[in-house]
């Protein structure tokens, strides 16, 4: 007899307690509470299911698209179990990642308790059968005090920072703090609850509730007890209090698809419905330029009707809504900005959030009414598309996976078709339709930079059968200082043995700043005319000192039938070094500091940053990390066809990362590509910093002899 | 079309014609200096840059006040694709005149077939031209377009106002800005300071073809191959030489805040700066 010492009206207790451990059946409570409590879930569930009806018709979502994309659901299963579950992204920033994740693994396990309960009293014990009983139940309670004790915390941890020391990134939405005080009142009034009840009936293994037993010794301390004479009283308040309990709890189960919980179930559908063929380096392909010209030849009088882009919220797909919609105005993207740093006007959590409000607004239109102009009603401005470098710091940072990128590139896309380009952007473009390049300079000048190469280099068109086709790109082609870049993989190449040619005149702009600008087309146009070239000439293997150019005919390139085996640079040459076909140790380099700038389109497009720093140890350089690198990389400010133009801005990206670079004390500051050396290179002389600009290349290429 | 009786009349639209040169891209011209020729060989072509200021304002005076453009050029067959820019940019319909007469003709040449253009078009408020194009730069075609047609004629524009049949014009002269006024139908010329051309995307070149573009030669417009072209050219090139420009190679020393200081200087005594 466990309870032998404990007098109780035998109305509140169950068989099983007065023989074993075990859980009572709704202890404390009246035998009909189970049909209110139901009854009220009823009511619930049809709040909760209406919610998600009413967002899946915002998001035009229809039953077509749920079962297309199911399948999706096993392919992306192990991104949502290592993202989602393992919350992957969320533990990039500390306090936000212990906080959220306490939070989430938090209200995992409370809900499996509290469905454990349920099923053991209103399934299992009409059947004679208990589940919570024995050394189970013993476990079970001591693992939901701790994951309890742990998500009140984080909730506290939630509230203190929204309210005392909000980050500047952070958003704020109307029902937040509202959610979280719902949030606490449930951690710690199940405490106060489970206390009060041990109080109430006190049980030997009390101590398996280690955080219920602090409360039920506080009571028990005030008179609370099974003999005492106010027992009724504290009966009736526990059935208050649990009720008030169950509300709360069923209060937030019907907010979910009204408030920012919708994050999860959206978050989750983004990861499914992730394109694992679509590399983060391909923007979307609107239309096919070469189709259009096969049918203009056939037919010269055919029009394209092509409306790219996104001009209104009805331009919105479903799925692109169902992103926007995950989006939890946290504002890592924020904080991770460089053109917000910077002081442009961007912030990528404002590009979701009002992208977002705006198709909710526009969904509460009438059918006939038509939506408005993005631009003109001032939700999205030119100036802020334009801000961004396309670097993908905030793709990185995003917790529920959207890619803000994405959609600013598609915007950008309806800027150019509106002809709304400044002065240097419309000279870019120019450049591009009239010269092939986006300096204006002819491309017979093109290999003028391998004027003082020794024996020179080889030119495609003359020679076949080479093994590399070296991508010079425009930069390392024009820019007198970018061409040193050039000139030292050549360099590399020769002293290592390796045969290779370069286009030369042949050779056009890649078509990356075009495409990134938002003039498809002209993209396009130059794509084909370089695939064309590379299919004749038979080319399979292609080198870049350029990670955009990289980029672009590695990923890009592809989906226009330009297939080839490409390399950055600093994969070669770390491979060359493997093999032991050059050997940079025990030179110049060796102990001189350094500190490496990763390059957007190298880390977090491509995924290298292993092999410039295999390449740095192998020189037996001092090699001084910067706070952000790897894939948490900064920007040099010339990517996405920034370095063409300019912007309002408070202070440049590349000074700030300069600073960076310099506070390292390293002596050197590495690169891997062409834009981010000349940026560098130029601030370093504006602001005086001491700091040697030096391609990895250029490095390894003055080790040899 | 007959007034409904009862309905205010309405405004006829604005009718404007603007005029623009195929030419070649100057920055692609190589020199062999050898011969003393330019090498036109594989060399690329454009809208001369500053009649695409005389689009870009004949559209935005169309996007402001309502209205019709047709382009007009005058020249090769392939100023097709010049053309079709010109529609893409955003006049509505174009003329193409081509004609193996009219080749090699002065710019009075030129003027005067434009004449006959304008003349076959019938109905227009206004004008526009470049004030010169980037190949010749003789500046005359504008003004001697507004002779033949007896029009008036503003030039070096660096405004455009229309307000009912009232034109204002801001001039953009060495001197300062001389405003005039006049009633259309007239001619202006623009100064390349009047705006930012836009640049159409390759998919809206790619779909001017839905716009009206009819060519036009000498027979259709009634010109007798005689009075136009080389025939009737006033202008003989007697030579060509490429203008040499030496750098001064001056080199201001010291600290930079002081260098600057100099160089400042120096450009104001050159004139360099205002």
């Amino acid at each position: 007899m466990i309870l032998a010492s404990v007098t109780l009206p035998t109305s509140f207790l169950d068989t099983c307690v007065q023989t074993e451990v075990c859980r009572l059946k709704y202890p404390l409570l009246p035998s009909d509470t189970p049909n209110y409590l139901y009854s009220l879930f009823i009511i619930v569930l049809a709040i909760f299911l209406y919610g998600v009806y009413r967002k899946f018709s915002i998001y035009k979502i229809g039953r077509k698209e749920i079962f297309r994309n199911l399948p999706k659901l096993v392919k992306n299963g192990k991104r949502i179990i290592v993202d989602g579950l393992g919350q992957k992204k969320i533990l990039q920033r500390r306090y936000g990642g212990v906080m959220h994740s306490w939070m989430f693994y938090g209200i995992i396990a409370l809900t499996i308790g509290t469905l454990l309960v349920g099923i053991d009293y209103d399934i299992l014990r009409p059947e004679g059968i208990v589940l919570l009983q024995g050394d189970f139940y013993l476990g079970y309670k001591t693992v939901l005090d701790i994951f309890g004790l742990g998500f009140a915390i984080a909730v506290v941890l939630a509230l203190a920072r929204r309210i005392s020391f909000k980050p500047f990134f952070m958003g704020e939405d109307r029902s937040d703090r509202f959610l979280l005080v719902g949030m606490l009142y449930m951690g710690v009034s199940g405490f106060v609850q489970e206390g009060l009840r041990l109080a109430l009936i006190p049980v030997p293994w009390v101590y398996f509730s280690p955080i219920g037993s602090i409360f039920a010794n506080l009571f028990s301390s005030v008179g609370v007890g099974p003999s005492a004479t106010s027992f009724q009283s504290w009966v009736n308040t526990y059935q208050t209090l649990w009720w008030i309990h169950a509300i709360v709890a069923f209060a937030l189960i019907a907010s979910i698809p009204y408030t920012k919980y919708f994050h999860v179930p959206n978050s989750i559908i983004n990861m499914m419905l992730t394109d694992e063929e679509r590399p983060l380096g391909r923007m979307s392909t609107p239309f096919n330029l070469a189709e259009i010209m096969k049918q203009q030849e056939t037919n010269p009088d055919f029009v394209p009707d092509l409306t790219i882009g996104i001009k209104t919220s009805s331009d919105l797909k479903w799925d692109q809504r169902i992103m926007l919609d995950a989006c939890t105005n946290c504002g890592r993207c924020e904080a991770a900005c460089p053109a917000n740093a910077a002081g442009r006007d961007l912030s990528p959590r404002l590009v979701v959030q009002d992208l977002k409000n705006r198709y909710y607004r526009d969904s509460k239109m009438k059918e006939s009414q038509e939506n408005e102009d993005l631009f003109s009603t001032g939700t999205i401005r030119d100036v802020e598309m334009y801000s961004c470098v396309t670097c993908a710091a905030c793709v990185y940072e995003c917790p529920v996976e959207i890619n803000q990128v994405d959609f600013i590139e598609d915007l950008r896309r309806t800027i150019v078709s509106s002809n709304r380009l400044e002065p240097a952007q419309n000279t870019l473009l120019s450049n591009l339709a009239s010269h092939q390049n986006p300096y204006g300079f002819s491309n017979s000048n093109r290999s003028n930079w391998t004027a003082n190469v020794p024996d020179g280099v080889k030119i495609a068109s003359e020679n076949g059968g080479v093994e590399y086709l070296y991508w010079v790109g425009c930069i390392a082609s024009f820019d007198q200082r970018a061409q040193n870049v050039a000139r030292s993989l050549a360099k590399i190449m020769k002293h290592a043995g390796l045969s290779f040619s370069i286009l030369g005149s042949e050779e056009l702009c890649n078509g990356d700043p075009a495409r990134r600008l938002g003039e498809e087309g002209r993209f396009q146009e130059l794509a084909l005319q370089n695939i064309e070239k590379l299919n004749g000439y038979g080319v399979k293997k292609i080198v870049t000192t350029c990670p955009h150019c990289f980029n672009t005919i590695k990923n890009e390139y592809p989906v226009f039938g330009g297939k080839y085996e490409v390399v950055h640079h600093t994969q070669l040459i770390s491979e060359l070094i493997e093999k032991g076909k050059i050997k940079i140790s025990e030179g110049k380099l060796k102990d001189i500091s350094v500190t490496l700038h990763d390059a957007c389109y190298a880390v977090r497009y491509n995924s290298i940053f292993e092999e410039p720093r295999k390449i740095l140890k192998n020189a037996e350089m001092d090699l001084r990390e910067m706070p952000r690198c790897k894939e948490k990389t900064f920007c040099c400010g010339a990517g996405g066809s920034s370095y063409w133009y300019k912007i309002p801005q408070k202070k440049t990206i590349t000074s700030i990362r300069t600073e960076e670079a310099a506070k390292t004390g390293a002596e050197t500051l590495a690169t891997e590509c062409p834009f981010c050396l000349t940026m560098f290179e130029d601030s370093t002389k504006v602001t005086g910093t001491k700091l040697a600009v030096r391609d990895v290349a250029e490095l390894v290429a003055d080790e040899l002899p | 079309m007959t007034q409904q009786p009862g309905t205010k009349e309405k405004k006829n639209p604005l009718e404007i014609i603007v005029c623009f040169k195929h030419v070649i891209d100057e920055t692609e011209l190589r020199i062999d200096r050898a011969n003393n020729k330019i090498n036109f060989e594989g060399a690329k072509t454009k809208i001369s840059d500053d009649d695409k200021n005389a689009i870009e304002e004949a559209v935005r005076i169309k996007e402001k006040n309502g209205g019709i453009i047709t382009v007009v050029c005058v020249g090769p067959a392939d100023a097709k694709k010049s053309t079709k820019e010109a529609l893409a940019m955003g006049c509505d319909r174009a003329r193409l005149i081509v004609d193996p007469s009219f080749q090699d003709g002065d710019a009075l040449s030129t003027a005067y077939i434009l004449s006959q253009v304008v003349k076959k078009i019938g109905k227009f408020d206004l004008i526009l031209t470049s004030t010169g194009t980037t190949d010749s730069y003789t500046g005359i075609v504008g003004p001697a377009l507004a002779e033949y047609l007896d029009l008036p004629q503003l030039t070096y524009a660096s405004k455009i106002t229309i307000s009912g049949n009232k034109l204002t014009v801001d001039r953009a002269l060495d001197d300062g800005i001389e405003t005039v006024e006049c009633e259309i139908p007239a001619l202006v010329t623009v100064s390349r300071e009047i705006n930012q051309p836009r640049f159409p995307t390759l998919i809206q070149i790619m779909s001017a073809g839905k716009k009206e573009l009819l060519e036009w030669n000498a027979q259709t417009l009634g010109i007798n191959p005689s009075v136009v072209g080389k025939a009737d050219s006033k202008v003989e090139v007697k030579s060509l030489s490429v203008p040499k420009s030496a750098r001064k190679k001056v080199i201001f020393e010291g600290k930079p805040e002081d260098a600057a200081k100099q160089l400042a200087e120096a450009l104001l005594k050159e004139g360099a700066v205002k």
